[in-house]
């Protein structure tokens, strides 16, 4: 008998009992749509963080903070605070000594209400950046220019809009050398910056940028003496070769005990990237485990109906044997029957969790992903299933004695 | 009787078989030596609890004898394995049952091929074959028909194409007319009669007079051992 006449045979089996088959496979089906909707979700959720950072921040600067930009636990947050302010001075020194660094440039913030004319937006980043930031981030103008050296030390009143928040508060165009209130101190506006998108949804236009010197005088309670420092290697270096170059250096500078660690951090985006994938990793990890559950159930149900279909079919059983039926023949016949129901639950799980992660990708801003990766885990698992679950039942079936199994009534 | 000096059918010596029950254990079969020759039309009668359905499932290679020798077609079959044991009900044996044991959601032409199925013979020559077989037993026009749609009479007509379609060395019948209405029992044996014409050799159990009348050899089982062996 070969395999597809044990398939043929399997099927109308199965259309025999056709709503005790269908609620059998019910329990694959719920497993493999979990399945399918997470891979789906966990490959565009990766993907669409690696784009987000990839499209709006360089690949290639690293940051240095006091505090991790990592998911770390609350402990080492809490021993960040007790460490000593990351200072624009610090910053000063470190691009200075830095022989591996093109830029180094440093950054404080807060936010606050800004308003033009009769224009009022609110909840805007106030952004103190160090004149070098053009030449680190790549920040480009729509209009007008940035801020120079000269300026920033001789903390001018001028400041640059991002593209959002000019618009909100008039035509970019004709705003170079107007007057704005930022958190009611008065700036000329020198230049409009091009729009830098968004990540996560989150719009990165809506802010003001003023020389760093000007930000740390007129806002001194708003941490403006503890930076976030960004590097921009020179093109020569390695990234590793530079982060430990502004490692060692960043510590003589902080005066760290030779055996103490750092009390700061370096971070990429590359690492931002991992730690974020972690996350994703780690919930698809605990949902996979759920499905697994699933599966499991749907196993031991495929298991149930195949015992219920072999005492039921025992003198078929009987008559299969006399007319030549071997026990292994007999084996494959139910194991067939065993992966079909699990193979139909299986596709019909397969189609639910596609139309689950398109129905997702449409509702969210995450790209879920229809993959052949999932196809191929969906058949793959349901074939397991009903193999694992089906082989104790057909094992069972063979090891009837032919002269009981014709007599059974 | 058939021409000499050719191998018997079957050719079973000293054949016992013992059911041990936990310390119990109960003779069925007690030394039996049987012959059968091609072509014969026998007949095995016996009360229930004579063992005559013992030696049946000994003769039909569903069982093995706890000691004796079988031989069918010249092959000791009695200590083969169960899958050599299978190869030979497929080959050699053609079984019709009281029950007539058809796939109940087979239609007459799917459960007339199942044999075939297992003697891997292909498709399309299959359902010829099962299609011939129909035509046989004057069924041709119920070969898409389930068993639940047709008549008991029907049903063991089926059973007997299905038995015959691998062309078996020996047909194994055990109560063939059982749960047949006497009008249809004798047509039935008419049928088997048919198939004996046509040089088959035909074992059949029974414990009905009348339809041991219709062979031309009986043998009589009583307590696990041959009490008559007459050819009329």
């Amino acid at each position: 008998m070969n395999v597809s006449e044990v398939a043929l045979s399997a099927f109308s089996s199965l259309r025999a009992n056709r709503l005790r088959s269908i609620l059998t496979s019910v329990g694959v089906t719920i497993g493999v749509t979990a399945v399918v909707t997470l891979v789906g979700l966990v490959t565009g959720l990766q993907n669409y963080i690696e784009n987000q950072f990839q499209s709006v921040l360089g690949a290639t600067v690293f940051e240095i903070s006091r505090f991790s930009s990592g998911f770390d636990d609350r402990d080492s947050w809490l021993q960040s605070r007790h460490w000593p302010h990351l200072t624009a001075d610090e910053a000063v020194q470190l691009s200075r000594l830095m022989t591996t660094a093109s830029a180094v440039t440093w950054r404080a913030g807060t936010s606050g209400t800004v308003s033009m004319g009769g224009q009022t937006a609110q909840d805007i980043r106030i952004r103190g950046l160090a004149p070098t930031e053009v030449e680190v981030a790549g920040m480009g103008l729509s209009y007008g220019r940035f801020y120079s050296q000269a300026e920033d030390g001789a903390r001018s009143r001028v400041c640059v809009l991002g593209s959002d928040l000019a618009r909100t508060l008039g035509d970019p165009a004709s705003m170079i050398g107007q007057a704005v209130t930022v958190r009611g101190e008065r700036f000329t506006v020198i230049g409009v910056a091009k729009p830098l998108g968004s990540i996560f949804g989150h719009g990165l236009d809506n802010f003001v940028a003023i020389p760093y010197s000007t930000f740390a005088s007129i806002f001194p309670d708003e941490n403006g003496d503890d930076v976030e420092i960004a590097v921009l290697p020179r093109p020569t270096v390695s990234m590793a070769e530079s982060q430990e170059e502004a490692r060692l250096l960043l510590r003589r500078i902080r005066h760290v005990p030779f055996a103490e660690r750092d009390n700061f951090y370096i971070t990429t985006q590359q690492g931002i990237i991992q730690s974020m994938e972690q996350v994703t990793t780690g919930a698809a990890v605990v949902t996979i485990g759920i499905a697994a559950i699933s599966l499991l159930v749907g196993g031991i149900g495929i298991m149930n109906i195949m015992l219920v279909s072999v005492t039921e079919r025992t003198r078929e059983i009987g008559t299969r044997r006399a007319m030549g039926a071997r026990r292994k023949d007999v084996v494959r016949q139910f194991l067939v029957e065993a992966v079909t129901v699990s193979l139909v639950g299986g596709i019909l799980g397969l189609l639910l969790g596609f139309a689950a992660t398109i129905l997702a990708g449409k509702l969210t801003p995450v790209p879920a992903a229809v993959s052949p990766f999932a196809a191929f885990l969906a058949i793959g698992f349901s074939s397991a299933v009903g193999l694992a679950f089906g082989i104790y039942p057909a094992w069972k079936a063979a090891r009837l004695d032919p002269v009981e199994a014709l007599r059974y009534e | 009787m058939p021409a000499g000096g050719s191998v018997p059918v079957i050719d079973a010596r000293g054949l016992r078989k013992i059911y041990r029950m936990g310390e119990v254990s109960v003779e069925a079969l007690r030394g039996i030596d049987f012959r059968l020759d091609r072509g014969e039309f026998t007949c095995i009668m016996g009360a229930s609890g004579s063992g005559k359905s013992t030696l049946l499932n000994i003769i039909g290679c569903l069982d093995r004898p706890t000691s004796g020798s079988y031989e069918l077609m010249g092959r000791r079959v009695d200590s083969m394995d169960d899958d050599e044991q299978a190869g030979i009900r497929n080959r050699f044996i053609g079984f019709v049952f009281q029950t007539f044991n058809l796939l109940p959601r087979a239609s007459a032409l799917a459960n007339v091929e199942l044999p075939l199925i297992y003697a891997r013979v292909p498709g399309r020559e299959r359902r010829e074959k099962a299609m011939h077989g129909l035509e046989r037993v004057g069924l041709a026009d119920r070969a898409s028909h389930r068993p639940n749609q047709l008549s008991g009479g029907e049903r063991q007509r089926v059973a007997i194409a299905r038995a015959l379609v691998t062309e078996p060395a020996l047909l194994l019948a055990d109560e063939p007319t059982g749960n047949l209405d006497s009008a249809t029992g004798k047509l039935i044996l008419e049928l088997f009669r048919g198939i004996h014409a046509e040089g088959n050799t035909i074992l059949l159990v029974t414990h009905d007079p009348s339809v041991a009348a219709s062979a031309s050899r009986l043998v009589r089982i009583r307590d696990g051992a041959v009490e008559s062996d007459t050819t009329s």
